[in-house]
């Protein structure tokens, strides 16, 4: 299994309120939990430009950061947004490349990385269903699936009921189920 | 669709392995921190240039205002049979027989409180008044009274104005002005403002001309202008923004500099006598006066010990005792020229002015005859320095 982005309190560095951390104290500190975030949610191809948007929110409104949660928490918050409005800014744009007649229109193809080339169609399958998630869900199930982060902590960090998470994992892993067995179908009807 | 465990397991694990490993380079952390640097530079820069581009915006509104405003100023000539002492003057230009002109903003309440061979004295009220004196370097004083003030003239180009609330300003034209107040006396020369941070009182070229007699004067407004238009010239923040305050020493250097010597004097020792933190610089600042432009060497030498005394290790310590020499060397004083020999020898023996004292003193010893000495001292002395008197008498 490859390292996860679960924050714990072991890594967060100490922070007192009298004195609030510097912006490069941050970098230097965050930086890993923020690039695996992003390359997770939004695929590893942005991770990059998406690191650099976070960090440039954190730095605009790190004077706001009180401490009154965790600073992983507050850094969570500020990649989901971020990552969120790149993923609806994606959609919009193939959307409208569709529309124009520039595009297949499919939903993001995530960027596959299979360790075992024999699953390379499979892990494209699911790769298209993921990108077809609503971002609510897809960000449910990546951060419980693959990060390891339980319902109530993905609820607290977000800021949600936790019923709320447990139905948009349903909702998503029914969605990636249904994907799978389409194609194991289509897989059928062809031979 | 029920969710076996061992569905989801196999979700997750196939859901790790399209997403590949998370992990950043080592030179992610590095490429990612400097674009964030540009960025946040750019950023600053372009905040910088909105700043600036909004203060210009602003500066042309003002000046723009300011421009429609000063067109409201009469430039009538005041009648000579209204003009006496105790006499309201309102607004239009006033000539007196002293060769002085005074331009009289509307809303200005300016008394004229006596024109003869004591002086010219104005009592300003309020509102804003152009003043153009001729110069009268010994004639009779040409004085604006204020409120806690009175502005003195020699000759010059300048405003005065007094707010509602009784605050005065004077800004400078040409030549200087002397702002005399209970805690003392100002000098507002040539561009400067009293207070120094205040507003600008005029910033039309046209009025100034208007009031030195440069520019023809108008015909009489048929529709006088509104008071609060002549008086309440709009504040021009811009222009004097990132203007430094002067000091008074930098007040002084500047009168220095333009060639008053006499007021640039006075008020160098004025800042001497005070316990300010200039005191030193002033007090240098007299003794090289006296020495190189007034050429009185006692005076500056009685300056210069009173440094001595008062800085003992001051700045200009060893520019004084440079001064001192060569006062004593102009006056022949063989005896103050071996004592600052000395001293200056015992403390600075390795400084580069020592060879001045070196050779003063081998001169000293090569008169009286005593060769070794001279030698001893001429030794330290570059060869082409050293006078053919001294050689001829000790070779």
């Amino acid at each position: 299994m490859l390292p996860r982005a679960t924050p714990t309190r072991g890594r967060t560095p100490p922070f007192s309120e009298r004195t609030p951390p510097s912006f490069d104290d941050v970098y230097a500190a965050h930086f890993g939990y923020v690039f695996r975030l992003a390359a997770r949610l939004a695929g590893r191809g942005d991770a990059e430009d998406l690191t650099q948007e976070v960090f440039l929110v954190v730095h605009r409104r790190l004077a706001e950061f009180r401490g009154d949660a965790e600073l992983t928490t507050w850094l969570f918050q500020i990649v989901y947004r971020v990552v969120g409005a790149h993923v609806r800014r994606s959609r919009v744009r193939r959307w409208l490349a569709a529309a124009l007649g520039r595009d297949h229109g499919d939903a993001q193809v995530w960027p596959v990385g299979p360790r075992n080339l024999e699953r390379a169609e499979q892990a494209q399958w699911l790769a298209r269903a993921l990108g077809k998630l609503s971002w609510e869900k897809r960000a449910a199930v990546i951060l419980h699936e693959v990060e390891g982060w339980t319902c109530p902590q993905i609820a607290e960090r977000l800021g949600v009921p936790v019923q709320t998470v447990y139905t948009r994992l349903h909702h998503a892993r029914r969605d990636l189920a249904r994907a799978m067995s389409f194609r194991v179908a289509s897989e059928v009807t062809d031979e | 669709m029920s969710e076996s465990r061992s569905d989801v397991a196999e979700l997750g694990r196939a859901l790790d392995d399209i997403l590949g490993d998370p992990d950043p380079s080592s030179s992610a952390r590095f490429r990612v921190r400097d674009q964030i640097s540009r960025r946040l530079e750019r950023s600053t820069r372009w905040r910088r240039t909105a700043g600036l581009l909004a203060v210009a915006a602003a500066f042309g509104v003002c000046a723009i205002a300011i421009a429609l405003s000063s067109r409201s100023v009469s430039h009538a000539p005041i009648p000579a049979e209204v003009v006496h002492a105790g006499a309201s003057l309102g607004p239009g230009i006033l000539e007196l027989p002293s060769r002085a002109r005074v331009e009289i903003h509307a809303g200005a309440d300016l008394r004229l409180l006596g024109d003869d061979a004591d002086g010219t004295r104005f009592e300003l009220a309020r509102g804003v008044v152009l003043v153009h004196v001729d110069p009268r370097p010994t004639g009779p004083r040409f004085v604006i009274e204020v409120p806690n003030a009175s502005v003195e003239v020699v000759g010059t180009t300048f405003a005065v104005g007094v707010s509602d609330a009784g605050e005065t300003r004077v800004q400078g034209r040409d030549g200087t002005v002397a702002v005399v107040t209970k805690t003392g006396r100002t000098f507002v020369r040539s561009g400067d403002r009293w207070p120094a941070d205040a507003p600008l009182l005029v910033t039309n070229d046209d009025a100034w001309r208007t009031v030195s007699g440069t520019a023809s004067t108008e015909p009489v407004d048929a529709k006088p202008p509104t008071p609060a238009a002549a008086v309440e010239h709009p504040p021009a923040r811009a222009v004097t923004r990132g203007k430094r305050v002067l000091s008074q020493f930098e007040q002084a250097k500047r009168l220095e500099e333009d060639g008053d010597i006499a007021a640039a004097l006075v008020a160098y020792k004025q800042i001497a006598t005070a316990d300010s933190t200039e005191a030193e610089d002033a007090l240098y600042a007299v003794g090289r006066i006296e020495l190189h432009r007034q050429r009185e060497p006692a005076t500056a030498l009685a300056t210069f010990f009173a440094y001595r005394r008062r800085f003992p290790s001051g700045r200009y310590a060893r520019a004084v005792d440079v001064h001192v020499l060569d006062i004593a060397i102009a006056n022949n004083d063989r005896e103050l020229i071996e004592q600052e020999a000395a001293r200056f020898l015992a403390d600075h023996s390795d400084d580069p002015r020592a060879a001045r004292f070196r050779l003063a003193r081998a001169s000293l010893r090569a008169e009286r005859g005593d060769c070794a000495a001279a030698r001893a001292d001429l030794a330290h002395v570059p060869k082409p320095s050293i006078p053919a008197a001294v050689l001829q008498r000790c070779p």
